[in-house]
Protein backbone atom coordinates (compact mmCIF):
# COMPACT_ATOMS: atom_id res chain seq x y z
CA UNK A 1 0.00 0.00 0.00
CA UNK A 2 1.21 3.49 -0.80
CA UNK A 3 1.72 6.02 1.95
CA UNK A 4 1.35 9.73 1.28
CA UNK A 5 3.58 12.56 2.50
CA UNK A 6 4.07 16.28 2.05
CA UNK A 7 7.73 17.27 1.78
CA UNK A 8 8.68 20.86 2.57
CA UNK A 9 12.24 21.98 2.04
CA UNK A 10 14.65 23.64 -0.32
CA UNK A 11 15.64 22.95 -3.92
CA UNK A 12 19.14 21.95 -2.75
CA UNK A 13 19.76 18.22 -3.35
CA UNK A 14 16.10 17.55 -3.99
CA UNK A 15 17.11 15.38 -6.95
CA UNK A 16 18.16 12.81 -4.36
CA UNK A 17 14.59 12.60 -3.20
CA UNK A 18 13.25 12.33 -6.75
CA UNK A 19 15.67 9.51 -7.47
CA UNK A 20 14.72 7.71 -4.27
CA UNK A 21 10.99 8.00 -5.01
CA UNK A 22 11.58 6.67 -8.51
CA UNK A 23 13.78 3.80 -7.31
CA UNK A 24 11.28 2.52 -4.74
CA UNK A 25 8.38 2.72 -7.20
CA UNK A 26 6.75 5.80 -5.69
CA UNK A 27 5.26 8.87 -7.33
CA UNK A 28 5.67 12.63 -7.16
CA UNK A 29 2.04 13.71 -7.30
CA UNK A 30 2.55 17.44 -7.20
CA UNK A 31 5.65 19.60 -7.16
CA UNK A 32 5.44 23.30 -6.33
CA UNK A 33 8.48 25.57 -6.43
CA UNK A 34 8.16 28.92 -4.66
CA UNK A 35 11.42 30.83 -5.01
CA UNK A 36 13.99 28.56 -3.40
CA UNK A 37 11.39 26.58 -1.48
CA UNK A 38 9.96 23.33 -2.64
CA UNK A 39 6.76 21.57 -1.65
CA UNK A 40 6.17 18.07 -2.98
CA UNK A 41 3.29 15.67 -2.53
CA UNK A 42 4.76 12.20 -2.54
CA UNK A 43 3.42 8.67 -2.57
CA UNK A 44 5.78 5.82 -1.70
CA UNK A 45 5.35 2.19 -0.60
CA UNK A 46 4.62 2.04 3.13
CA UNK A 47 7.76 0.01 3.96
CA UNK A 48 10.06 2.71 2.51
CA UNK A 49 8.75 5.48 4.79
CA UNK A 50 11.62 5.19 7.27
CA UNK A 51 14.28 5.47 4.58
CA UNK A 52 12.50 8.48 3.10
CA UNK A 53 12.49 10.15 6.51
CA UNK A 54 16.27 9.60 6.82
CA UNK A 55 16.84 11.14 3.41
CA UNK A 56 14.63 14.13 4.20
CA UNK A 57 16.58 14.74 7.43
CA UNK A 58 19.78 14.61 5.38
CA UNK A 59 18.55 17.39 3.03
CA UNK A 60 17.23 19.45 5.99
CA UNK A 61 13.62 19.21 4.93
CA UNK A 62 10.38 18.42 6.72
CA UNK A 63 8.10 15.51 6.08
CA UNK A 64 4.55 15.11 7.30
CA UNK A 65 1.91 12.44 6.85
CA UNK A 66 -0.84 13.54 4.49
CA UNK A 67 -3.32 10.75 3.87
CA UNK A 68 -5.54 13.19 1.99
CA UNK A 69 -3.13 13.44 -0.92
CA UNK A 70 -4.69 11.83 -3.96
CA UNK A 71 -8.24 12.45 -2.78
CA UNK A 72 -10.97 14.72 -4.00
CA UNK A 73 -13.25 16.02 -1.25
CA UNK A 74 -16.62 17.76 -1.67
CA UNK A 75 -17.41 20.47 0.86
CA UNK A 76 -21.17 20.80 0.75
CA UNK A 77 -23.03 23.83 2.09
CA UNK A 78 -26.83 23.80 2.54
CA UNK A 79 -27.23 26.61 -0.03
CA UNK A 80 -25.09 29.07 -1.92
CA UNK A 81 -26.43 32.06 0.01
CA UNK A 82 -24.40 34.26 2.33
CA UNK A 83 -25.94 32.48 5.31
CA UNK A 84 -23.78 29.46 4.62
CA UNK A 85 -20.93 30.77 2.51
CA UNK A 86 -18.14 31.70 2.44
CA UNK A 87 -16.79 31.27 5.94
CA UNK A 88 -17.43 27.74 7.26
CA UNK A 89 -17.19 26.03 3.86
CA UNK A 90 -14.12 27.92 2.68
CA UNK A 91 -12.27 27.56 5.99
CA UNK A 92 -12.85 23.82 6.03
CA UNK A 93 -11.86 23.49 2.37
CA UNK A 94 -8.68 25.50 2.92
CA UNK A 95 -7.66 23.33 5.86
CA UNK A 96 -8.33 20.15 3.87
CA UNK A 97 -6.14 21.49 1.06
CA UNK A 98 -3.33 22.15 3.56
CA UNK A 99 -3.52 18.45 4.38
CA UNK A 100 -3.17 17.49 0.72
CA UNK A 101 -6.77 17.09 -0.49
CA UNK A 102 -8.20 18.58 -3.66
CA UNK A 103 -11.50 20.21 -2.68
CA UNK A 104 -14.63 21.30 -4.50
CA UNK A 105 -17.24 23.48 -2.77
CA UNK A 106 -20.87 22.81 -3.58
CA UNK A 107 -24.09 24.51 -2.55
CA UNK A 108 -27.31 22.51 -2.53
CA UNK A 109 -30.54 23.87 -3.95
CA UNK A 110 -32.65 22.96 -0.90
CA UNK A 111 -30.39 21.96 1.95
CA UNK A 112 -32.18 24.25 4.40
CA UNK A 113 -35.20 24.03 6.70
CA UNK A 114 -36.82 21.05 8.35
CA UNK A 115 -39.51 20.14 5.84
CA UNK A 116 -38.09 21.26 2.51
CA UNK A 117 -34.61 19.89 3.13
CA UNK A 118 -33.55 17.34 0.51
CA UNK A 119 -30.97 16.54 -2.16
CA UNK A 120 -31.83 15.80 -5.76
CA UNK A 121 -30.55 12.70 -7.60
CA UNK A 122 -28.20 14.88 -9.62
CA UNK A 123 -26.77 16.50 -6.51
CA UNK A 124 -26.22 13.10 -4.92
CA UNK A 125 -24.49 11.78 -8.05
CA UNK A 126 -22.25 14.84 -8.16
CA UNK A 127 -21.29 14.41 -4.50
CA UNK A 128 -20.62 10.70 -5.08
CA UNK A 129 -18.07 11.58 -7.75
CA UNK A 130 -15.85 12.55 -4.80
CA UNK A 131 -13.97 10.34 -2.35
CA UNK A 132 -15.44 11.98 0.73
CA UNK A 133 -17.98 14.70 1.52
CA UNK A 134 -18.02 17.25 4.33
CA UNK A 135 -21.46 18.75 5.03
CA UNK A 136 -21.28 22.13 6.77
CA UNK A 137 -24.54 22.41 8.67
CA UNK A 138 -26.07 24.81 11.17
CA UNK A 139 -26.27 25.54 14.86
CA UNK A 140 -29.32 23.74 16.25
CA UNK A 141 -29.11 20.23 17.67
CA UNK A 142 -32.81 19.53 17.05
CA UNK A 143 -32.50 20.35 13.32
CA UNK A 144 -29.30 18.40 12.81
CA UNK A 145 -30.47 15.29 14.63
CA UNK A 146 -33.99 15.01 13.30
CA UNK A 147 -34.00 16.47 9.82
CA UNK A 148 -30.60 16.78 8.19
CA UNK A 149 -29.54 13.17 7.87
CA UNK A 150 -31.74 12.79 4.78
CA UNK A 151 -29.17 14.95 2.98
CA UNK A 152 -26.46 12.32 3.18
CA UNK A 153 -27.71 8.99 4.56
CA UNK A 154 -28.04 7.41 1.08
CA UNK A 155 -24.61 8.46 -0.12
CA UNK A 156 -22.15 5.68 -0.89
CA UNK A 157 -19.06 7.67 0.16
CA UNK A 158 -17.94 8.54 3.71
CA UNK A 159 -19.55 11.72 5.07
CA UNK A 160 -18.33 14.08 7.78
CA UNK A 161 -20.85 16.51 9.24
CA UNK A 162 -19.92 19.76 10.96
CA UNK A 163 -22.34 21.73 13.10
CA UNK A 164 -22.78 23.97 16.11
CA UNK A 165 -23.40 21.46 18.96
CA UNK A 166 -20.12 20.22 20.40
CA UNK A 167 -21.10 16.55 20.60
CA UNK A 168 -23.68 14.78 18.47
CA UNK A 169 -24.54 11.36 17.13
CA UNK A 170 -25.93 11.84 13.67
CA UNK A 171 -27.50 9.08 11.61
CA UNK A 172 -25.90 8.35 8.27
CA UNK A 173 -22.66 10.24 8.90
CA UNK A 174 -19.27 8.59 9.32
CA UNK A 175 -18.18 11.30 11.73
CA UNK A 176 -19.20 14.57 13.34
CA UNK A 177 -17.11 17.60 14.32
CA UNK A 178 -18.82 20.11 16.59
CA UNK A 179 -18.28 23.80 17.22
CA UNK A 180 -18.27 24.67 13.52
CA UNK A 181 -21.82 25.72 12.81
CA UNK A 182 -22.98 28.75 10.95
CA UNK A 183 -20.55 31.57 11.73
CA UNK A 184 -20.11 34.98 10.15
CA UNK A 185 -16.35 35.54 10.06
CA UNK A 186 -13.07 33.83 9.16
CA UNK A 187 -11.83 31.26 11.64
CA UNK A 188 -8.97 33.09 13.31
CA UNK A 189 -8.88 31.84 16.89
CA UNK A 190 -6.72 28.89 17.85
CA UNK A 191 -9.81 27.12 19.09
CA UNK A 192 -11.53 27.38 15.69
CA UNK A 193 -8.41 26.41 13.77
CA UNK A 194 -8.07 23.36 16.02
CA UNK A 195 -11.61 22.33 15.07
CA UNK A 196 -10.84 22.71 11.38
CA UNK A 197 -7.76 20.54 11.92
CA UNK A 198 -10.02 17.93 13.55
CA UNK A 199 -12.12 17.80 10.36
CA UNK A 200 -9.01 17.20 8.25
CA UNK A 201 -7.71 14.59 10.71
CA UNK A 202 -11.02 12.73 10.66
CA UNK A 203 -11.09 12.93 6.86
CA UNK A 204 -7.58 11.46 6.75
CA UNK A 205 -8.61 8.63 9.06
CA UNK A 206 -11.66 7.77 6.96
CA UNK A 207 -9.65 7.82 3.73
CA UNK A 208 -6.98 5.58 5.25
CA UNK A 209 -9.68 3.13 6.32
CA UNK A 210 -11.04 3.15 2.78
CA UNK A 211 -7.59 2.56 1.33
CA UNK A 212 -7.02 -0.34 3.72
CA UNK A 213 -10.34 -1.87 2.65
CA UNK A 214 -9.39 -1.43 -0.98
CA UNK A 215 -6.06 -3.10 -0.28
CA UNK A 216 -7.94 -6.41 0.20
CA UNK A 217 -8.89 -6.19 -3.46
CA UNK A 218 -6.47 -3.66 -4.94
CA UNK A 219 -6.97 -1.71 -8.14
CA UNK A 220 -5.49 -3.31 -11.22
CA UNK A 221 -3.33 -0.20 -11.81
CA UNK A 222 -2.24 2.46 -9.35
CA UNK A 223 -4.10 5.76 -10.13
CA UNK A 224 -0.87 7.76 -9.69
CA UNK A 225 0.72 5.74 -12.51
CA UNK A 226 -2.32 6.37 -14.73
CA UNK A 227 -1.98 10.10 -14.01
CA UNK A 228 1.65 10.09 -15.17
CA UNK A 229 0.77 8.19 -18.34
CA UNK A 230 -2.25 10.40 -19.15
CA UNK A 231 -0.08 13.51 -18.79
CA UNK A 232 2.55 11.95 -21.07
CA UNK A 233 0.26 10.52 -23.75
CA UNK A 234 -2.42 13.26 -23.78
CA UNK A 235 -0.21 16.35 -23.34
CA UNK A 236 -3.15 18.73 -24.07
CA UNK A 237 -4.27 18.12 -20.49
CA UNK A 238 -1.29 20.12 -19.26
CA UNK A 239 -2.63 23.16 -21.13
CA UNK A 240 -6.06 22.97 -19.46
CA UNK A 241 -6.69 26.05 -17.36
CA UNK A 242 -8.53 24.23 -14.58
CA UNK A 243 -6.60 23.75 -11.34
CA UNK A 244 -5.06 20.27 -11.07
CA UNK A 245 -6.05 19.25 -14.64
CA UNK A 246 -5.53 15.59 -13.74
CA UNK A 247 -6.95 15.19 -10.25
CA UNK A 248 -6.15 12.02 -8.40
CA UNK A 249 -8.90 10.17 -6.60
CA UNK A 250 -8.74 7.13 -4.36
CA UNK A 251 -10.05 4.85 -7.09
CA UNK A 252 -9.23 6.76 -10.24
CA UNK A 253 -8.92 10.24 -11.66
CA UNK A 254 -10.79 13.23 -12.94
CA UNK A 255 -9.37 14.53 -16.20
CA UNK A 256 -10.37 18.11 -16.89
CA UNK A 257 -10.80 17.85 -20.66
CA UNK A 258 -14.10 17.78 -22.63
CA UNK A 259 -15.49 14.23 -22.52
CA UNK A 260 -16.81 14.08 -26.09
CA UNK A 261 -13.54 15.27 -27.63
CA UNK A 262 -11.08 13.26 -25.56
CA UNK A 263 -12.80 10.11 -24.26
CA UNK A 264 -11.38 7.90 -27.01
CA UNK A 265 -7.86 9.21 -26.62
CA UNK A 266 -8.02 8.74 -22.86
CA UNK A 267 -9.37 5.20 -23.37
CA UNK A 268 -6.44 4.35 -25.64
CA UNK A 269 -3.76 5.51 -23.20
CA UNK A 270 -1.43 2.57 -22.57
CA UNK A 271 -0.57 1.90 -18.92
CA UNK A 272 1.63 -1.05 -17.98
CA UNK A 273 0.95 -2.68 -21.34
CA UNK A 274 -2.86 -2.36 -21.02
CA UNK A 275 -5.35 -0.01 -22.67
CA UNK A 276 -6.88 2.29 -20.03
CA UNK A 277 -10.33 1.73 -21.55
CA UNK A 278 -10.03 -1.99 -20.76
CA UNK A 279 -9.06 -1.63 -17.12
CA UNK A 280 -11.33 1.24 -16.10
CA UNK A 281 -14.78 2.75 -16.51
CA UNK A 282 -14.58 6.07 -18.32
CA UNK A 283 -17.66 8.23 -17.84
CA UNK A 284 -18.78 11.81 -18.26
CA UNK A 285 -18.65 13.84 -15.06
CA UNK A 286 -21.60 15.95 -13.95
CA UNK A 287 -19.07 18.65 -13.19
CA UNK A 288 -18.78 20.47 -16.51
CA UNK A 289 -17.89 17.90 -19.19
CA UNK A 290 -14.91 16.45 -17.42
CA UNK A 291 -13.81 12.84 -17.81
CA UNK A 292 -14.09 10.50 -14.84
CA UNK A 293 -11.89 7.42 -14.80
CA UNK A 294 -12.68 4.70 -12.26
CA UNK A 295 -10.05 1.98 -12.25
CA UNK A 296 -11.36 -1.55 -11.79
CA UNK A 297 -10.20 -3.84 -8.98
CA UNK A 298 -8.13 -6.98 -9.61
CA UNK A 299 -11.05 -9.28 -8.73
CA UNK A 300 -12.89 -7.99 -11.78
CA UNK A 301 -10.40 -9.74 -14.03
CA UNK A 302 -9.91 -13.00 -12.13
CA UNK B 1 -27.05 48.24 22.15
CA UNK B 2 -28.94 45.78 24.33
CA UNK B 3 -29.49 42.26 23.12
CA UNK B 4 -31.68 39.53 24.52
CA UNK B 5 -31.58 36.02 23.06
CA UNK B 6 -34.14 33.54 24.33
CA UNK B 7 -33.55 30.10 22.86
CA UNK B 8 -34.62 26.59 23.71
CA UNK B 9 -31.19 25.51 22.39
CA UNK B 10 -28.80 27.50 24.54
CA UNK B 11 -25.62 26.77 22.53
CA UNK B 12 -27.40 27.59 19.25
CA UNK B 13 -28.77 30.77 20.83
CA UNK B 14 -25.28 31.90 21.82
CA UNK B 15 -24.04 31.29 18.27
CA UNK B 16 -26.89 33.42 16.92
CA UNK B 17 -26.00 36.19 19.38
CA UNK B 18 -22.56 36.21 17.80
CA UNK B 19 -24.00 36.20 14.26
CA UNK B 20 -26.20 39.21 15.11
CA UNK B 21 -23.31 41.14 16.72
CA UNK B 22 -21.09 40.61 13.69
CA UNK B 23 -23.80 41.62 11.23
CA UNK B 24 -24.64 44.77 13.20
CA UNK B 25 -20.94 45.60 13.01
CA UNK B 26 -20.72 44.83 9.27
CA UNK B 27 -23.70 47.04 8.48
CA UNK B 28 -22.37 49.81 10.76
CA UNK B 29 -25.68 49.85 12.64
CA UNK B 30 -24.16 50.00 16.14
CA UNK B 31 -25.32 53.51 16.89
CA UNK B 32 -28.69 53.29 15.13
CA UNK B 33 -29.95 50.10 16.75
CA UNK B 34 -31.04 50.55 20.36
CA UNK B 35 -32.04 47.02 21.19
CA UNK B 36 -32.56 43.58 19.70
CA UNK B 37 -34.57 40.71 21.13
CA UNK B 38 -34.59 37.26 19.61
CA UNK B 39 -36.74 34.24 20.35
CA UNK B 40 -35.59 30.93 18.89
CA UNK B 41 -37.54 27.69 19.05
CA UNK B 42 -36.04 25.20 16.61
CA UNK B 43 -38.52 22.51 17.68
CA UNK B 44 -41.52 24.46 16.27
CA UNK B 45 -39.59 25.88 14.22
CA UNK B 46 -39.95 29.58 14.99
CA UNK B 47 -37.54 32.49 14.87
CA UNK B 48 -38.61 35.93 16.08
CA UNK B 49 -36.42 39.00 15.89
CA UNK B 50 -37.40 42.39 17.23
CA UNK B 51 -35.24 45.40 16.46
CA UNK B 52 -35.72 48.82 18.03
CA UNK B 53 -33.83 51.48 16.09
CA UNK B 54 -33.63 55.20 15.50
CA UNK B 55 -34.57 56.40 12.03
CA UNK B 56 -32.15 59.15 11.16
CA UNK B 57 -32.88 62.55 9.74
CA UNK B 58 -31.97 63.19 6.15
CA UNK B 59 -28.53 64.73 6.25
CA UNK B 60 -26.14 64.80 3.37
CA UNK B 61 -23.77 67.68 3.95
CA UNK B 62 -20.58 66.96 5.86
CA UNK B 63 -21.19 70.03 8.02
CA UNK B 64 -24.45 68.49 9.29
CA UNK B 65 -22.93 65.09 9.94
CA UNK B 66 -19.66 65.97 11.61
CA UNK B 67 -17.77 68.43 13.75
CA UNK B 68 -15.28 70.24 11.57
CA UNK B 69 -12.37 72.15 13.05
CA UNK B 70 -9.19 73.63 11.65
CA UNK B 71 -5.86 72.72 13.22
CA UNK B 72 -2.57 74.11 11.93
CA UNK B 73 -3.41 74.01 8.23
CA UNK B 74 -5.28 70.71 8.48
CA UNK B 75 -8.97 70.13 8.99
CA UNK B 76 -10.18 67.56 11.48
CA UNK B 77 -13.53 65.96 10.69
CA UNK B 78 -15.20 64.05 13.52
CA UNK B 79 -18.27 62.18 12.33
CA UNK B 80 -21.20 61.78 14.69
CA UNK B 81 -22.04 58.35 13.36
CA UNK B 82 -19.83 55.58 11.99
CA UNK B 83 -22.50 54.79 9.39
CA UNK B 84 -21.36 57.85 7.38
CA UNK B 85 -17.67 56.94 7.39
CA UNK B 86 -17.60 54.99 4.12
CA UNK B 87 -19.42 57.66 2.09
CA UNK B 88 -17.43 60.48 3.70
CA UNK B 89 -14.08 58.86 2.92
CA UNK B 90 -15.12 58.06 -0.65
CA UNK B 91 -16.18 61.67 -1.30
CA UNK B 92 -13.12 63.18 0.38
CA UNK B 93 -10.77 60.89 -1.53
CA UNK B 94 -12.34 61.79 -4.87
CA UNK B 95 -12.36 65.53 -4.01
CA UNK B 96 -8.96 65.97 -2.36
CA UNK B 97 -7.04 62.85 -3.40
CA UNK B 98 -5.80 59.99 -1.25
CA UNK B 99 -2.58 61.79 -0.27
CA UNK B 100 -4.42 64.56 1.52
CA UNK B 101 -7.05 62.50 3.33
CA UNK B 102 -6.15 60.32 6.29
CA UNK B 103 -8.42 58.37 8.61
CA UNK B 104 -6.99 58.95 12.06
CA UNK B 105 -9.64 57.24 14.16
CA UNK B 106 -12.81 55.20 13.92
CA UNK B 107 -14.90 58.27 13.15
CA UNK B 108 -12.10 60.78 12.63
CA UNK B 109 -10.64 62.01 9.34
CA UNK B 110 -7.90 64.57 8.79
CA UNK B 111 -7.87 66.52 5.49
CA UNK B 112 -4.61 68.31 4.76
CA UNK B 113 -4.75 71.89 3.50
CA UNK B 114 -8.52 72.03 2.96
CA UNK B 115 -10.90 74.93 3.49
CA UNK B 116 -13.27 74.12 6.40
CA UNK B 117 -16.18 76.06 4.87
CA UNK B 118 -16.09 74.17 1.59
CA UNK B 119 -15.82 70.93 3.59
CA UNK B 120 -18.97 71.86 5.50
CA UNK B 121 -20.86 72.24 2.20
CA UNK B 122 -19.56 68.99 0.73
CA UNK B 123 -22.35 66.50 -0.01
CA UNK B 124 -21.20 62.97 0.78
CA UNK B 125 -24.04 61.17 -1.00
CA UNK B 126 -26.89 61.80 -3.38
CA UNK B 127 -29.59 60.06 -1.42
CA UNK B 128 -30.18 59.90 2.29
CA UNK B 129 -29.16 56.83 4.28
CA UNK B 130 -32.08 54.64 5.12
CA UNK B 131 -31.58 52.92 8.45
CA UNK B 132 -34.78 50.91 7.86
CA UNK B 133 -33.27 49.38 4.73
CA UNK B 134 -30.16 48.41 6.62
CA UNK B 135 -32.21 46.97 9.49
CA UNK B 136 -34.19 44.90 6.96
CA UNK B 137 -30.92 43.67 5.53
CA UNK B 138 -29.74 42.76 9.04
CA UNK B 139 -32.91 40.80 9.73
CA UNK B 140 -32.65 38.92 6.42
CA UNK B 141 -29.03 38.06 7.04
CA UNK B 142 -29.78 36.70 10.50
CA UNK B 143 -32.99 34.69 10.03
CA UNK B 144 -32.24 31.04 9.12
CA UNK B 145 -32.75 30.59 5.42
CA UNK B 146 -35.04 27.60 5.72
CA UNK B 147 -37.72 29.58 7.56
CA UNK B 148 -39.47 31.07 4.56
CA UNK B 149 -42.89 31.95 5.96
CA UNK B 150 -42.45 35.46 7.27
CA UNK B 151 -44.64 37.84 9.20
CA UNK B 152 -43.33 41.38 9.57
CA UNK B 153 -44.81 44.18 11.64
CA UNK B 154 -43.66 47.72 12.21
CA UNK B 155 -44.75 49.52 15.36
CA UNK B 156 -43.18 52.97 15.39
CA UNK B 157 -39.46 52.44 15.76
CA UNK B 158 -39.84 48.71 16.42
CA UNK B 159 -39.57 46.11 13.68
CA UNK B 160 -40.85 42.62 14.46
CA UNK B 161 -40.19 39.79 12.05
CA UNK B 162 -41.38 36.26 12.67
CA UNK B 163 -40.12 33.40 10.53
CA UNK B 164 -41.32 29.81 10.39
CA UNK B 165 -41.76 26.95 7.97
CA UNK B 166 -45.55 26.75 8.35
CA UNK B 167 -48.23 29.45 8.44
CA UNK B 168 -47.83 31.32 11.72
CA UNK B 169 -50.69 30.73 14.21
CA UNK B 170 -52.05 33.43 16.50
CA UNK B 171 -50.54 32.04 19.69
CA UNK B 172 -47.05 32.30 18.18
CA UNK B 173 -47.79 35.92 17.38
CA UNK B 174 -48.76 36.45 21.02
CA UNK B 175 -45.54 34.75 22.07
CA UNK B 176 -43.63 37.20 19.87
CA UNK B 177 -45.56 40.14 21.29
CA UNK B 178 -44.62 39.10 24.83
CA UNK B 179 -40.93 39.19 24.00
CA UNK B 180 -39.59 42.39 25.52
CA UNK B 181 -36.88 44.21 23.65
CA UNK B 182 -35.99 46.84 26.26
CA UNK B 183 -35.57 44.92 29.51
Amino acid sequence: MLKYFIFEGGMYKHELLLEFVDDVGGFVIQKTVIGLDLIMNLAIPEEEAERLQELVTEVNGKLRDAPLIGTEVAVVAPTLSRHHLPHPACDIAENLRRHGAKTNIMGLARGVGQKIVHTSIQERQLIEEHDLAVFTLGNFEHCLKKFKSKLFKDLSIPVIVTGGPLELEIEGASGYVGGIGRYPERARTLDMIERLRKVSELAGKLIEERRKEMDLDPLIIEPALVKTEVERQVPEVLDALSPNPVTLKVDGLRIKLPYDDYKDRVASVMVDGRRLGEVSRITKSLMRDYILVRILPESYFS
Amino acid sequence: MKMIVVSSDSKGGEMYRHIIERNVEDLALGSSVEGIAVLIKPELPLFVIKVRYRERESKNKLGELAKIEQRSGNVRVVLEDEIDLGDALKTLWSTYGRDRVEQSGRTEIVVKGADPDSLRELKIRKERVSVSEKVNELVNRVIPEGLRVRNAMKEGDLLIVMAAEDPIPEDWKRMAADLAVDT
